[in-house]
């Protein structure tokens, strides 16, 4: 179920909100926790109702696996809960392979040995990478003794299906929302600064983020040579500004619905456009995927702190390579991820990462960034290479501006502006003083309602895309 | 001001959109469970319980996304963002539906740009020439006349890369009749040599408006009594539009591309009657539903709640003949001049026949989206002193050139 859709909106959300808020709002938790539980499988069902009984086995598994590395701890063998941590791992991952990259690998084995072999057809089910990533987190922070054992299974259901962060994150640590799952309290505060939260999320969607779908898709679904200089960098950047507006979107949706029934998850973007490096931009982009390779990768790997530099660049091109490998199973995403590996290592070699430049950082930041995205969204090696043929005007007879350029610039060039616009942090610091006053309460509200009314209209108008990092 | 005040209006404001709504459409779920769901279950034959979820599936995401309250409310406030976007053009789930705003705000319905275009003159004038050679053998005339296009030559401009068709492919096609020596009058041309064209075209709706109709229905008559020697109007009474009263409707009207955008996307209309001074009494007979209406030109040839309805998205240009029909006839009982009119036509002709109507004794009116039996039969039957096709640029196709009985019938 996509969260800007009318069945979500409509149907699912005040349904749960009634029932949550009005028929249970006198229950004890274990009720509440159960009810949201339910539903959660619910909503994950009603995109892939065959799927719900993997993500069933994946909430026993790493359940019994947890306890059993805990009972065994207690018991001090410690051979056997590493063992468990291993088939644990390999049965996550193992799962993550066969339905991510299983076609992935065959398509390279047939192409290397020139068998013919039947690909089988393996659908991807949604969010598979988060849920994975989530459950494993568990086991592993069991393992190493961070985390509490959590003996009830039902409650590390609700930790690994929770619906706000099923499907696309931010991938939530046990940790993080432990306590809440056996002791919250939902104050009207936070219900409303997360319905709040929920509605900026619709917004970026709905209104930013699938209006510069359409310029990002047009971009890239023409051969390369077609482009002109200036219709490649407004693709270009459309599907910088789209893929931000679309996963921060979904990210604040998340947030704020978490916050809505009491649970406080991290925050996973903090503008990254403004970064002035690359390492400052990682910092703030996906920071639930960084901070799990961070921690479930790097470190154990040693991390920073390592004999020679030749260890500390393995370790991060380890990283580098998971991040790239995390978002698909194509070789342009491998690309990707080892492209920031080579940037993260030259940022390191000169001190970039710890002195930034000043004004040029942000410029050569945003450019690496933006021939990222161009990797990123391209299908394969020719396209990007034609894709940048065409921004940097290599191909031959290249014209800087031609109709299509200039149609998306008078179409789309408020939608432009505003995404830039709203990609900078102006009065962060004193946006909440500034809602609350009292001349301007009223005038946010309204902004907030309109931004709500627009965005339904676009959802009834049926141009809303499913999210992109469904697919991760 | 208490903390997070603003959020708690706008979640309150919010909330109180989103139940009633919900209310709305989940009370449709119920309504339509018992009543439909079993049928779909029933459309998987084998016992597989994932395939018989994604039907239900499917089931009430049907119902959520065709059961939607204050839909055209959403899509006035969608149409209005656009506008404040500055946008022209706004694609739509269907691809043709998709509408274009030219530079003086006029709404267009516009393929996908980036499809090219596949019409095919010779395909349409090959069957017309054979139906003109038979007319020719009985010494029928045929005047094909091509409706003016609302994309107007050096008026109309449209945002870099857009294109509309129309006018290329009447062009290409009336090259193919003049090749074939079929009669035709282009009505493009003759518009275009008119100033104040802000008047000629509905903003939000693809056909003409009534005054250019009656200016249509002028040219029509013009051509058919000098090039066909026919004497119609004789005394100029019935093109002389002083012998008519203008009746502006109050209410408005939003057309069929403005519903697509909603009336906030540009500007809504002015729909005008022309109401003959003169007596008339007309017989209109639907002869599908044999059914027929007696009386003066507003109550046999205007469908009245068209027009008397408040709601500005109705359907006002409908209120001519009350639409498209397969076979319609009007009998003119105030002529009798013998003539008889075989008009072979798509909405643009409604209005134009109301006023034409009144110059002959009858006419016979056919429209092949609906009609399915051969039109050589027909025209055999009816022996018409002469036929007429009046297109618009949107009826060159084949279906609209099949003249010979279609195979569902």
């Amino acid at each position: 179920m996509i969260f800007s859709s009318n069945i979500f909106l409509f149907g699912f959300l005040p349904i749960v909100l009634l029932v949550y808020f009005g028929l249970l709002g006198f229950c004890p938790l274990w009720v509440k926790n159960i009810f949201l539980l339910l539903v959660s499988l619910f909503f994950y069902a009603w995109g892939e109702p065959k799927f719900i009984c993997m993500l069933i086995f994946s909430i026993l598994f790493n359940w019994l696996c947890g306890l059993l590395i805990h009972q065994y701890q207690k018991k001090e063998k410690k051979k056997i809960p590493k063992i468990i941590l291993i088939i644990s791992i390999l049965v996550n991952i193992g799962l993550l392979f066969i339905y991510k990259y299983l076609l992935f690998t065959m398509g390279i084995f047939t192409a290397l040995t020139h068998m013919e072999i039947t690909l089988p057809n393996i659908v991807l089910p949604v969010g598979i990478s988060f849920f994975t990533f989530q459950a494993l987190s568990y086991v592993i922070d069991v393992y190493r003794g961070t985390s509490a054992v959590q003996k009830n299974p039902l409650y590390l259901g609700l930790y690994i299906s929770f619906f706000p962060q099923l499907v696309a994150g931010p991938i939530v640590r046990y940790n993080t929302i432990a306590a809440e799952i056996k002791n919250r309290k939902t104050t009207l505060d936070d219900f409303c600064s997360g319905f709040s939260r929920f509605i900026i999320g619709l917004g970026k969607k709905a209104l930013l983020a699938d209006q510069l779908a359409l310029v990002a898709d047009r971009a890239f679904t023409m051969q390369p040579y077609d482009l002109s200089i200036g219709f490649a960098w407004l693709g270009a950047i459309a599907f910088m500004l789209q893929i931000y507006y679309d996963f921060s979107g979904y990210s604040d949706m998340a947030i704020g619905l978490g916050r809505m029934f009491g649970f406080h998850f991290m925050e996973n973007f903090q503008y990254p456009y403004i970064a002035n490096s690359i390492t400052d931009f990682w910092r703030r982009w996906h920071i639930s995927l960084s901070s799990w390779l961070r921690d479930y990768i790097y470190i154990p790997l040693g991390g920073n702190r390592v004999k020679t530099k030749t260890r500390l660049f393995f370790n991060l091109f380890m990283v580098w390579l998971a991040t790239g490998i995390w978002h698909g199973a194509n070789w342009t995403f491998i690309l990707w991820g080892l492209y920031y590996f080579v940037f993260i290592v030259i940022e390191r070699l000169c001190g970039l990462n710890k002195k930034p430049l000043k004004i040029g950082g942000h410029i050569y930041t945003l450019l690496i960034v933006l021939f990222g995205w161009v990797i990123f969204r391209s299908a394969d090696f020719r396209q990007l290479v034609g894709y940048c043929k065409s921004m940097l005007g290599l191909w031959p007879d290249r014209i800087f501006l031609n109709d299509y350029a200039l149609f998306y610039f008078q179409e789309y060039g408020l939608v432009y502006l505003a995404a830039i616009l709203c990609s900078i942090p102006w009065l962060s610091k004193y946006k909440e003083k500034i809602c609350n006053h009292p001349l301007f309460a009223i005038p946010a509200a309204l902004f907030l309602i309109c931004i709500f009314v627009f965005s339904v209209s676009f959802i009834i108008k049926g141009n809303y895309n499913p999210f992109i990092y469904f697919n991760f | 001001m208490k903390k997070n005040c603003y959020a708690k209006i706008a979640t309150l404001c919010i909330l109180l959109m989103i139940f009633p709504f919900s209310y709305y459409v989940l009370g449709q779920c119920l309504e339509r469970t018992p009543k439909e769901l079993p049928d779909r279950l029933a459309e998987i034959t084998t016992p597989d319980i994932f395939q018989q979820a994604e039907k239900g599936i499917q089931f009430y995401t049907d119902i959520f996304n065709s059961e939607t309250p204050w839909e055209m409310q959403f899509i006035e406030i969608n149409g209005l963002f656009q506008r404040i976007a500055g946008k022209h053009y706004i694609e739509d789930v269907v691809p043709d539906r998709s509408i274009v705003k030219d530079n003086h705000g006029f709404l267009h319905f516009t393929g996908y740009w980036y499809m090219p275009n596949t019409f095919q003159a010779e395909k349409l004038a090959d069957p017309l020439e054979d139906f003109y050679l038979y007319l020719n053998k009985r010494n029928i005339p045929l005047l094909y006349v091509a409706a003016p296009e609302k994309n107007m030559q050096g008026y109309t401009k449209f945002p870099a890369l857009i294109k509309n068709y129309g006018n290329d492919n009447v062009d290409a096609f009336l090259e193919q009749l003049g090749q074939k020596d079929i009669p035709y009058l282009d009505l493009r041309a003759e518009l275009a040599k008119l100033k104040d064209k802000d008047h000629f075209f509905y903003y939000t709706d693809h056909h003409w408006t009534t005054p250019t109709a009656f200016w249509g229905f002028q040219q029509v008559v013009n051509t058919l009594n000098h090039d066909f020697n026919f004497r119609l109007d004789p005394q100029n009474k019935f093109r002389n539009s002083k012998n008519y009263t203008i009746q502006n409707n109050e209410n408005g009207f939003v057309g069929t591309q403005g519903r697509r955008v909603g009336q906030y996307f540009t500007q809504t209309d002015n729909f005008i009657l022309l109401l003959p001074q003169f007596a008339t009494d007309y017989t209109f007979e639907q002869a599908w539903q044999d059914n027929a209406v007696r009386g003066t030109y507003a109550e046999s040839l205007l469908q009245s709640e068209y027009i008397e309805n408040e709601d500005k998205y109705t359907n006002r240009y409908a209120a001519f003949l009350g639409g498209d029909y397969p076979l319609t006839t009007i009998t003119n009982h105030k002529q009798n001049n013998g003539i008889k009119l075989l008009v072979i036509k798509d909405s643009f002709a409604d209005p134009l026949l109301t006023f034409l109507a009144a110059c002959v004794e009858e006419i016979q009116i056919v429209d092949l989206r609906y009609y399915t039996q051969s039109l050589y039969t027909l025209t055999q039957r009816y022996r018409p002193d002469a036929v007429l096709f009046l297109y618009s640029s949107a009826s060159l196709t084949e279906d609209m050139f099949s003249f010979t009985a279609k195979k569902a019938e």
